[in-house]
């Protein structure tokens, strides 16, 4: 089995190299690109960041782009080239992203131009490291060997939404990323009953289940391919017809309702689909099951390099649980908190040992999540210990990091964010002066809902409050003033925001 | 094509699209009102680009509201 990126080339350049590696679609037509072709592009970005960005091996280079062929390429290449890759969250904010690409301090940022389109001053903070992510076409490969990189120090950077106001940067090694690997590619295999299925590929790049999928069936020598965007969806299921997908909550809804109207055509040629990154009802599986498709559902972090348990069960008993731990994963619970142990578990987090030693307690990755054991060790989660909203693409946002930018609004005197009906939502207490006019209040509340609006301007459509709401009252306390979460139900439907 | 062609097939392709049976005029709001998630709401644009023959990025509509708001996009991506 593979362990290295330096390997995983050298299987691309021989057994590999006439296989299909990435199909997607460009100007009116579906491309195919070999593994031996990816790879020699793969040299090529190696050739153009060498002579570009000679200082790059061991330091940060950044990417901040949508899903692309010249991504898979970019990726791979930083990381054969031994420098470390930092993929970055297009949807994020700019305040987030400014600070993340500081952070991170990046040798390179290469993008696809789409964020500079829409936040100008992305050209004015980093201009001096920008480039293009296709800029590599223009040059020729190269032939010297790739990097061989300590497996275990740190090769990629992937922020994540922690439960304070800050994200986290998570360290992960060359060890980490090839660790479970045999565990993604087999538990596929044995669902799909194929050894390279054609694999559907919607997921972000920039994500940790788009980023470990990527690698996965690459090891695999499956072929690719690639939805660059939501958009095109349904044109490219059939364009490109495919056994597997990996998919969030999200899309999975969006398909049970193709089902549930009669429209199985829409999801072409599909057998098998694996679910993660969020919450998933397991409800909707049925649905899929009477129209031949199986639904895998997984669990995981960034943390342990998205892996962590999947449920390959085809006993409708157990559809809610996330399914066992990998080969090599050992799982407990303490207090009913999920710990996981594998050498999957990231180095820690960047520039943040206190961060990492709350994490990470005797080698043992804390998640943060609740959950139980069934009589067969299979996993059921019940609930976060942390404070973290999950959506159902699978995007986290911390509710803290909202209610500190809305407190700054002199009206607001007490706030709560957190997720209703799978959308961010906000309640909040405003400061109505004593005695003052019901005209006041609502003057009050107008400028509050201002607030929220010049918040949500800055944000991408995933990241808005999508309801607001108000109260009269101020918030119950705990003994120390801090706002009873727990189990708080937002009054939606009393009141919502554009 | 009118402004007013380019509202009336905005409005036949959202109702073809998402297969809503609820009222669909200049001031519906996709997803307070059609209850669209924003997976949806891209698909829908995907649809909009083949019937307008047009590209949409994403960005362009992150702060779309309306149906208003998205002929809007349209009509400017068309001139």
């Amino acid at each position: 089995m593979l362990t290295s990126f330096a390997g995983l080339l050298q299987r691309m350049e021989g057994d590999y190299a006439p296989r299909t590696a990435f199909r997607y679609w460009e100007d009116g037509a579906v491309r195919s690109v070999t593994y031996g072709q990816y790879a020699g592009d793969i040299r090529r970005f190696a050739a153009w960041l060498r002579a570009n960005v000679p200082a790059a091996e061991g330091r940060q280079v950044g990417l901040l782009a949508r899903n692309h062929y010249h991504y898979a390429v970019c990726l791979l290449g930083i990381l054969t080239a031994g420098a470390v890759a930092v993929p970055l969250n297009v949807e994020e904010n700019w305040d987030n992203i400014r600070s993340q690409i500081r952070r991170a301090d990046l040798v390179c940022l290469l993008h696809d131009g789409d964020y500079l389109q829409r936040e100008p001053a992305l050209g004015e903070a980093f201009g001096g490291i920008l480039a293009p992510l296709d800029g590599y076409t223009q040059a020729e490969p190269e032939a010297q060997a790739p990097a061989r990189r300590n497996p275990e120090e740190m090769a990629i950077l992937m922020f994540t939404s922690g439960t304070t106001g800050r994200s986290k940067g998570v360290m992960l090694s060359e060890k980490n990323c090839f660790t479970p690997l045999r565990f993604f590619v087999q538990t596929s295999q044995v669902n799909i009953q194929m050894e390279t299925p054609r694999v559907f590929y919607v997921v972000p790049m920039y994500h940790i289940s788009g980023l470990s999928g990527l690698l996965t069936w690459m090891a695999a020598g499956a072929a690719l391919n690639l939805c660059i965007s939501m958009k095109y969806l349904y044109r490219d299921l059939q364009a490109m017809p495919s056994d597997h997908v990996s998919v969030v909550p999200m899309i999975l809804q969006l398909w049970y309702k193709d089902l549930r109207r009669g429209h199985r055509e829409r999801l072409g040629e599909l057998r098998n689909i694996s679910c993660g990154g969020a919450d998933v009802d397991a409800g909707l599986f049925a649905a899929f099951r009477e129209a031949g498709i199986s639904v895998m559902q997984g669990y995981g972090l960034t943390e342990i390099f998205g892996g962590g348990t999947m449920n390959c069960s085809t006993d409708p008993a157990k559809s809610a649980s996330v399914g066992l731990p990998g080969e090599g994963c050992r799982l407990k619970l303490m207090d009913g908190e999920v710990c996981l142990k594998s050498d999957a578990v990231m180095l820690g987090y960047y520039q943040d040992p206190e961060a990492t030693a709350q994490a990470i307690q005797d080698g043992w990755l804390h998640t943060g999540d609740l959950g139980y054991l069934d009589e067969d060790g299979y996993l059921y989660l019940t609930g976060r210990k942390k404070n973290l909203i999950i959506l159902s693409n699978g995007e986290n946002v911390s509710p803290e990091e909202l209610e500190q930018a809305l407190r700054r609004t002199p009206e607001v005197c007490e706030v709560m964010v957190g997720e209703a009906r799978n959308a961010i939502c906000a309640e909040v207490y405003p400061a109505y002066p004593r005695g003052c006019t019901a005209q006041k209040r609502e003057d009050i509340r107008s400028r509050i809902r201002q607030a929220v609006g010049a918040l949500n301007g800055a944000r991408s459509a995933f990241q808005q409050i999508r309801c607001l709401c108000f109260r009269e009252e101020p918030f119950p306390k705990t003994a120390t003033g801090k706002l009873i979460r727990y189990q708080h139900a937002f009054p939606v439907g009393e009141e919502e925001t554009q | 094509m009118t402004i007013q062609q380019v509202k009336d097939r905005v409005i036949r392709v959202i109702r073809t699209s998402t297969e809503t049976e609820k009222p669909v005029t200049p001031e519906t709001r996709l997803v307070t009102d059609l209850e669209l998630s924003s997976m949806e709401v891209l698909v829908l644009m995907g649809d909009l680009e083949s019937a307008f023959r047009v590209v949409i990025p994403v960005s362009r509509v992150d702060h779309v509201e309306t149906v208003e708001e998205l002929c809007q996009v349209i009509i400017d991506l068309l001139r």
